[in-house]
């Protein structure tokens, strides 16, 4: 189950508006759930993301995966897999590469890695795409191998931030399908950004929409 | 703002301690010298230095607008033209600006000299004359060249309106093109009267007698020839008051570029003026480098002087660059205070070689390191002047891979070496590549830092160049300028082949 805590997420230094919003908040997932985030832009959708994966700094509070902290695990060891609005890929590696360094930072793979690594290939339909780099492929296909390697992270917990936005309506419901299958059969949670939340048919995706600050309200 | 110390930081702290450490003995080096009572007459030349100051002032000017009037209408009649042939005449204009100064000067002896091509004007190079067409050989094609790459960046509809509105090209310039170049224009020439005013080895051999004397070359000949650090170190201080206050200046105005201009072709009809330029640019330019190698390198093949200052020059711009980029990589291995360390990395640009240069020789000399070999110093500095080019070249993309990839490979949990491994090294080999070929060019042209050290201790190809001209065998240094232009050449094409591969695979 992903608990979050009164997490509050300070203002971005980087930012250029000097008082950039502080969000708080607060969410219960049971394992196996998928929730759908909408909402208009600048409340802190993405921001809910980043501070799970680790990757935006969090002010106070604490989320928890199973009863376990993740505010002290670095975000490569966070038990999750994250596919971010662009650059989910390496443009300038093979898609093989980009999948493989998903299982193993190093790129070097095992004989049983490589094989998960095709069958992971083949159920997303891009088995054949191996070889080639992301700029020669179309942007369905690139989210595939995107979601590809999310998947080979084994990773209970997905985190999807609007990974669909620049597809088209029947690519994003492609991709959607594909989703669902992964929810159902692989019982993988799934916390996503959305902004198309009517495209997500499945009677059981919880959906929410957020509100300025971080306030969530959730309905079935 | 909080700064606590990481592990992480350690290299960016070391790469602060040394460069700034280096330029803070300069400074100490100089203030002792200044204030120690020497045996010389502490009284101060003022006639001799109001001279060498406005003889600075006037030569950097002189030769500024005379670059500007050769450069824009250069620019103006290559831009939006030639298209095919553009990134090849962008290219030489760069290779021009990088040529070893020394190379420049042994062409206009060989064109205007006693024997030389061009002698029947009866113009000298030697004086004033020789200083700013040097000069103007140098910095007329960078100035072409930011014109044009900004002028080619001038937005498409705004092109299309002013054809659409009919305009002149009178027209055309005054409302379009010249309130685009303001900045450009401004910015570009404090920079190069920054550069005339800091010039070094053509004033040393074209001037450098009464009545054409620089600052820099006063420092030279005040440490060299008339054993007077006092007076060295006053000089100093005014060139380094005067380069700073035109650096602050050129700050204040500086012009935000746009990274990559969009080249456009709007049809426009290549007339006979365009190629008036075109062929002007490879008469004066193309064609006098060309006839310099044909001519000098036939006599230099069958003889073996020239190959050791070669390989020395080789391993000398090698080992200093490599030097350099340990210590960018250092100062760009962490996002922490980015300012401070953009400063740190640019002090080169502010604080001249030449004083940098006097002040840690005066340090060296007096300090118990005196009697050893000046090879650590020489390195040292030479790192640290051709630092703010290897950071510019280098924190941009580095910048760029740090900002696009930054989230993904932390996520995946990638080490700092497979980061290297897998997407530093891959998407930065490219412009490092580059940038170290042309480090190493500039590096290798250089003659103020081991002319204030000694030639002794380094008989590179512009040392020996220099040293020959010094004694008037002229074949050899001929030969030898050859040699140079050729390798120059050489690392500039493979600087530019390396350059474009940056997210050439994408």
């Amino acid at each position: 189950m992903l608990t979050v805590e009164q997490l509050i997420v300070g203002h971005d230094r980087s930012a250029k508006e000097p008082e950039s919003p502080r969000f708080q908040y607060d969410l219960k997932l049971e394992k196996g759930q998928w929730m759908a985030i909408s909402g208009p832009s600048g409340v802190g959708k993405s921001s809910l993301l980043g501070a799970i994966a680790g990757l935006v700094p969090v002010e106070s509070g604490d989320m928890f995966w199973d009863s376990r902290s993740l505010n002290s695990l670095p975000a490569g060891q966070r038990p999750l897999a994250i596919l971010f609005q662009q650059n989910n890929l390496f443009h300038h590696l093979t898609i093989a590469q980009n999948l493989a360094l998903g299982i193993n930072p190093s790129g070097t793979l095992t004989s049983s890695q490589q094989q998960r690594l095709q069958d992971t290939a083949k159920r997303l339909a891009i088995d054949s795409l191996l070889h080639r780099k992301p700029h020669e492929l179309s942007g369905g296909q690139n989210q595939r191998a995107a979601l590809a390697r999310a998947l080979l992270r084994q990773a209970p917990l997905l985190l999807l931030d609007e990974p669909f936005n620049g597809l088209d309506k029947a690519l994003r419901l492609e991709c959607i399908s594909l989703l669902e299958d992964i929810n159902q059969e692989d019982g993988i949670t799934i916390l996503m950004v959305t902004h198309h939340p009517e495209e997500l048919a499945a009677s059981d995706i919880i959906q929410a929409q957020m509100a300025l600050g971080g306030r969530l309200h959730s309905s079935y | 703002m909080r700064f606590r110390l990481s592990p992480h930081d350690t290299p960016k702290i070391i790469a602060w301690v040394f460069i700034l450490g280096c330029f803070l003995c300069s400074i100490y080096g100089l203030v002792s010298a200044a204030s120690a009572s020497s045996h010389h007459d502490t009284s101060l030349p003022w006639q001799y230095w109001g001279e060498v100051f406005s003889f600075t002032l006037w030569q950097a000017f002189l030769s500024t607008v005379t670059s500007f009037l050769i450069g824009l209408p250069l620019a103006a009649g290559l831009a939006w033209r030639f298209e095919r042939a553009k990134p090849y005449l962008l290219a030489l204009m760069q290779l021009c600006f990088v040529l070893p100064p020394l190379v420049i000067v042994m062409i206009l002896i060989q064109g205007l000299g006693k024997q030389g091509w061009l002698n029947s004007l009866g113009l000298s190079p030697y004086g004033l004359l020789g200083i700013v067409l040097g000069h103007a050989f140098l910095n007329a094609p960078f100035v072409a060249r930011n014109v044009i790459q900004r002028l080619e960046s001038i937005p498409r509809t705004e092109m299309q309106l002013s054809q659409h509105l009919g305009m002149s090209t009178f027209a055309f310039y005054k409302w379009v093109g010249l309130p685009h170049l303001t900045s450009t224009l401004k910015s570009t020439f404090l920079f190069v009267f920054l550069l005339c005013i800091n010039s070094f080895a053509i004033v040393l051999s074209l001037g450098g007698g009464p009545g054409s004397t620089t600052l820099e070359v006063a420092i030279y000949q005040s440490l060299k020839y008339e054993f007077n650090p006092h007076q060295a170190a006053w000089l100093a201080a005014v060139q380094c008051i005067t380069t700073l206050s035109i650096a602050i200046i050129m700050i204040k105005s500086s012009a935000t570029h746009p990274s990559k201009p969009e080249c456009i072709s709007l049809g426009k009809k290549t007339k006979g003026i365009h190629y008036i330029a075109l062929i002007s640019f490879l008469l004066l330019w193309c064609l006098p480098l060309c006839l310099f190698i044909t001519r000098h390198l036939t006599n230099v093949i069958s003889q073996s002087f020239w190959i050791e200052p070669l390989a020395l020059s080789l391993v000398y711009g090698f080992t200093v660059t490599t030097l350099s980029a340990l210590l960018c990589f250092a100062l760009l291995s962490s996002q922490r205070a980015k300012t401070a360390s953009t400063l740190i990395a640019n002090l080169g640009i502010i604080y001249p070689t030449m004083v940098l240069t006097t002040g840690l020789t005066l340090l060296w000399y007096r300090s118990a390191l005196g009697q050893w070999s000046p090879l650590i110093l020489i390195l040292a500095i030479q790192s640290l002047v051709i630092l703010p080019y290897l950071y510019r070249a280098l924190s941009d993309p580095w910048d760029r891979i740090k900002h696009q990839y930054g989230p993904l490979y932390a996520h995946l949990n990638m080490s700092s070496g497979q980061r290297l491994r897998w997407v530093y090294w891959p998407l930065i080999k490219g412009p490092f590549i580059g940038s170290f070929c042309v480090s190493t060019v500039l590096i290798m042209g250089d003659i103020t830092v081991p002319a204030m050290l000694g030639f002794e201790h380094f008989p590179t190809l512009s040392v020996s160049i220099a040293k020959s001209l010094g004694a008037y065998r002229f074949e050899i240094a001929y030969g030898l300028a050859a040699v140079q232009l050729l390798a120059t050449l050489f690392l500039f094409s493979l600087a530019e082949y390396f350059g474009r591969t940056e997210y050439a695979n994408r």
